[in-house]
């Protein structure tokens, strides 16, 4: 064995310099190339910059040199030259510059001199005052004094010199006045070309430094580095229409209420902001990431965390249209959610056996779809004899054992077909039912189609609800008509003999008469099986039924399911879609029994495309709320408006806040009434709730509500006392108003095109209100406060403003 | 005692040889591992793993999507909800006609630019019918006018009418 000094160990430190060596140019190769995908990024986009800047430029030169601009420039130019050199030759350069020495030679040798001599006794002065403020005795007041004068005086010296310097001055100007109006005219020309280059040479001059962009926000406990590779996301406009240099789209609505220093993306967009070394792990879109970035659309979903309420919030349209689908289509009565309050969207059933036949209860729960296109109630795909049992359980609670007659009648007695006619109309019970899918202008309320509905209910039941709605059915939109008992029955009669469904009457002919007569004996057997049924389908989410107003939802609770990781979604039988939480969902929407065929008891809702995308949304939105306190936005209602005494009784039964909309809360359809006493005349509005007049096109009227004086007098009170704003006042403005000034209205009406959109007589449009009577409806004060802002009062969204 | 200490920095030594050699071997594993990767991402278009992406099928621009939304609103009583320039009956009267933005040869021949000053400062400014009105005060963003135009330009380019239903509010 050699000693340990004879040893050579040349080989083992080659080795590990090699490594070394190795290991130093990996991570040179990794930094810049492989793991820095941003700085790829980052220098096409600052390339892409000093691209933008060059081809503005030469647009710019180009436009410049085009002939007209060059003709006008030209002649600027040869003026500007001319009269420089008439500076030159006339002496007037000489005189100029004479002055110029003669300015520097008073400054020099007058002005600095004598101003530190006035600092000087300035602060002599300074001195005297404070010895004499503290010792008070005659010397120093006399000595203050003696400084005061001294420097007054040559306060005045300085003046004097000053004023030599501004007269000479003003002689210096007046001498290049002439060249200095041409140089000012030429700046246009010259200008937009100096300083697009002026703008590409600081672009070019140095090499930009490519960084890392983070932006942590401590209170969201947000760290994200999407800025390293999007670096035009806050822009005001893309550098170039592709990932990752496009700006943000929307900034008016989204980087501009949402800075991103303070808000950053991962908030909105989740993903996983802290990446930097791949495209789709910075997106979250790998395997084992549970927050995949929201793409697209699916972003609004993040609304929510902060925003109390989605309703009209610009850019959240889908998501707020998930919510109101989530309501509407009855989701709410299975499945709880944290956060949406719980409502029975569908009528009690608890008397429906005194209001429909047991013909017409059994096509409808075979598919509500097929008996009415735009049925709100889902299929639930029953099977006849659940069908039977079901029907018998509902006819045997509301205590009815024979079937009843439906108000369907033939021969129905023309006058008073005509009279109901006249009601129905006058009534405008169009604007909200449809008659074969026409009217129903207000697309957020559900009412019945009309078309069939004789055939459906019975004239008792008919008779019952025009008289007062809400005895059946406490939650209904539909206002209570005071209507007479000969009104009624006048209506009764018209709609008996116009909507009958004419293929159920047919087959029913072909049957023979007597099955529709025929008294059915309701099984106790299959009663007890309907009720068992009712409760496994959970009935009771959206109808009141007698019985089952202690059971619990039946679906499962949603409040988290936008957070629910792909691994507890049950794909069943279900294996041709892809193991991913949006395509469990979508399939589930679409085809909710297929994963488990027997056990699921999810109805079929038929959703069109945008629905599903906005219920997609929504349920993406259910999440735990991890947002501090501090960044929770209120819905814009201050308060739930719901006025009380009288007034409030009368809103209740009339609906008016299914329409109207008053303080933020109501329906969307008609005006909103804040602050229609400031708008309309008392005597206008007494007129128009007595009997309303043709104000608006026909689908959008108000209908008669026959309302009493009495009522009259407390809705007019109200309005005019509570609904009103003091800032509608013209005041001064608005003075008397002279012939003059309704020519020169009428001039400017019919110059800014008024007439497009309103009528006056028969001329016009009919977007806008009616205003052959509009100094009769609206006080002056109004019309002029509404003419200066049409949006301020929340009358229309739609009325331009011309200021 | 001097064996002792020789032996003991030979191991050591050994040792931080294995240690770095483990490592290097490691790194140079994973490759392998994350394989399934794309590894070629050159340009700058990258590839989505499908099954991890959230994105609704239907996609459309937020541009196209809130020109529509804007639209719908202020356009469409007089332009037609298909943009033909036949709204309801509120435009019936009308001499000259609303535009129709579906024809080709409309869209081809006017401008960005033009059809932004026509919005924002009303047809009148551009030496036409005052029949509509500058929007400029209402809508108050250039943004959603930008948007508006990106909405017409879809209109242009079929014929057929494009779905168009007015978000339902309450």
């Amino acid at each position: 064995m050699k000693k340990e000094e004879e040893k050579s160990y040349v080989l083992m430190y080659v080795i590990c310099a090699a490594i070394l060596i190795l290991v130093q140019v990996w991570a040179v190769w990794n930094e810049v190339v492989g793991k820095r995908k941003w700085k790829e990024y980052q220098s096409k986009f600052y390339a892409l910059m000093v691209d933008n800047a060059k081809k503005d430029l030469e647009e710019a030169k180009k436009r410049f040199e085009s002939p007209d601009v060059q003709e006008k420039y030209q002649v600027i130019n040869d003026k500007l030259k001319k009269a420089e050199n008439e500076f030159r030759m006339s002496g007037n350069q000489n005189e100029f510059n004479k002055l110029e020495d003669a300015m520097r030679a008073v400054r020099s040798k007058e002005l600095v001199p004598l101003q530190l001599q006035l600092s000087d006794i300035r602060n002599q002065v300074m001195e005297a005052e404070y010895l004499y403020t503290k010792y008070q005795t005659e010397e120093y007041r006399l000595k203050k004094e003696k400084l005061e004068n001294e420097s007054k005086k040559l306060f005045a010296i300085v003046e004097k010199v000053n004023a030599r310097m501004s007269e000479m001055q003003e002689k210096k100007v007046a001498l290049t006045s002439e060249t200095e109006k041409y140089r000012n005219e030429i700046i246009p020309f010259t200008a937009p070309v100096n300083k697009l280059q002026e703008k590409l040479t600081l672009l070019t001059r140095k090499r930009p430094s490519l960084q890392e962009y983070q932006i942590h926000i401590p209170d969201l406990n947000e760290v994200d580095r999407c800025k390293s590779c999007h670096l035009g996301i806050d822009r005001e406009d893309s550098i170039l229409e592709e990932q990752p240099f496009k700006k943000h789209p929307g900034n008016y609505i989204f980087l501009k209420n949402h800075p991103l220093k303070d808000f950053g993306c991962a908030v909105c967009h989740e993903g996983q902001g802290r990446a930097t070394n791949s495209v789709e792990k910075a997106h979250g879109e790998v395997e084992y990431w549970l927050k995949p970035m929201l793409r697209g659309s699916l972003a609004q979903s993040s609304c929510i965390k902060c925003h109390e309420s989605t309703e009209n919030l610009p850019g959240a349209s889908l998501i707020s249209k998930g919510k109101d689908i989530f309501i509407s289509k009855g989701c709410i009565g299975c499945h709880d959610v944290e956060g949406i309050d719980n409502v029975k969207i569908g009528p009690p059933l608890t008397h429906i056996g005194s209001k429909v036949s047991y013909k017409w209860f059994e096509t409808w729960l075979k598919n509500p779809r097929d008996y009415y296109e735009k049925a709100r109630m889902p299929n639930f795909m029953f099977s006849d004899e659940e069908i039977k049992n079901i029907t018998d359980f509902f006819l045997d609670l509301s205590k009815d054992e024979s079937d009843l007659t439906v108000a369907a009648n033939l021969e129905v007695d023309e006058d008073m077909y005509q009279k109901g006619r006249a009601i129905y109309n006058q009534s405008r019970c169009v604007v909200c039912h449809p008659i074969e899918d026409m009217g129903g202008a207000i697309k957020y309320v559900y009412a019945p189609d009309h078309s069939k509905i004789a055939s459906k209910v019975s004239k008792e039941w008919l008779t019952d609800w025009m008289k007062d709605p809400k005895a059946y059915h406490p939650e209904t939109t539909m206002p209570r008509y005071r209507f007479s008992d000969e009104e009624i029955e006048a209506l009764v009669a018209y709609m008996s003999g116009e909507f009958i469904d004419w293929d159920a009457l047919e087959e029913e002919e072909e049957e023979g008469e007597e099955a529709s007569v025929v008294k059915r004996e309701i099984d106790p057997e299959s009663v007890e099986k309907g009720r068992i049924l009712v409760r496994d389908y959970g009935c009771f989410g959206c109808h009141e039924i007698k019985g089952f107003e202690n059971e619990s939802k039946i679906g499962v609770e949603l409040t988290s399911f936008g957070a629910k990781d792909v691994h507890f979604l049950d794909f069943g039988v279900v294996k041709n879609i892809e193991k991913s939480w949006l395509s469990w969902t979508t399939a589930k929407l679409e085809n909710p029994r297929q994963f488990r065929e027997g056990i699921s008891r999810m109805p079929k809702f038929s959703l069109e495309d945008e629905e599903l995308d906005a219920l997609l949304c929504l349920l993406t939105s259910f999440k735990e709320r991890t947002i501090p306190v501090k960044y929770f936005v209120k819905s814009s209602a201050a308060y739930e408006y719901e006025p009380q005494g009288e007034f409030g009784k009368l809103v209740k039964d009339l609906n008016c806040l299914v329409c109207h909309r008053i303080n933020d809360v109501g329906g969307s359809f008609a005006p909103d009434l804040t602050f229609e006493g400031s708008r309309v005349t008392e005597e206008w509005l007494k007129d128009f709730l007595a009997a309303p007049d043709i104000l608006r096109p026909l689908s959008k009227q108000m209908p008669k509500f026959n309302l009493t004086e009495e009522e009259v007098e407390v809705i007019t009170d109200y309005i005019k006392l509570a609904l009103v704003d003091d800032e509608v006042v013209a005041g001064e403005e608005l003075g008397e108003i002279t012939s003059n000034d309704v020519a020169q209205g009428k001039k400017i009406y019919n110059e800014k095109g008024c007439q497009s959109c309103h009528q006056i007589g028969l001329e016009g449009g009919a977007l806008g209100p009616n205003l052959s009577v509009v100094g009769d409806r609206l006080t002056p004060d109004y019309i002029y406060m509404h003419l200066k802002d049409p949006q301020k009062w929340g009358s229309s969204n739609v009325a331009p403003n011309y200021n | 005692m001097e064996t002792y200490k020789y032996k003991l920095i030979r191991k050591k030594f050994g040792k931080s040889i294995c240690f770095v050699l483990t490592i290097l071997l490691f790194y140079a594993y994973m490759p392998l591992v994350y394989s399934e990767e794309p590894a070629d991402r050159g340009g700058i278009e990258f590839v989505k793993s499908e099954a991890h992406v959230m994105e609704l099928k239907t996609t459309e621009k937020f541009e196209v999507r809130n020109g529509r939304i804007i639209y719908l609103e202020y356009c469409a009583p007089c332009h037609g909800e298909t943009g033909k320039g036949n709204g309801n009956y509120y435009a019936t009267g009308l001499e000259p006609r609303p535009s129709n933005f579906t024809e080709p040869k409309f869209a081809a021949q006017v401008k960005d630019d033009y059809l932004f000053d026509s919005i924002w400062k009303g047809t009148a400014a551009s030496g036409k019918s005052p029949y509509c009105p500058p929007w400029g005060g209402t809508l108050k963003e250039e943004e959603k006018v930008r948007n508006i135009i990106s909405f017409l330009r879809t209109l242009a380019l079929c014929d057929q009418p494009v779905k168009a239903k007015l978000p339902d509010k309450k």
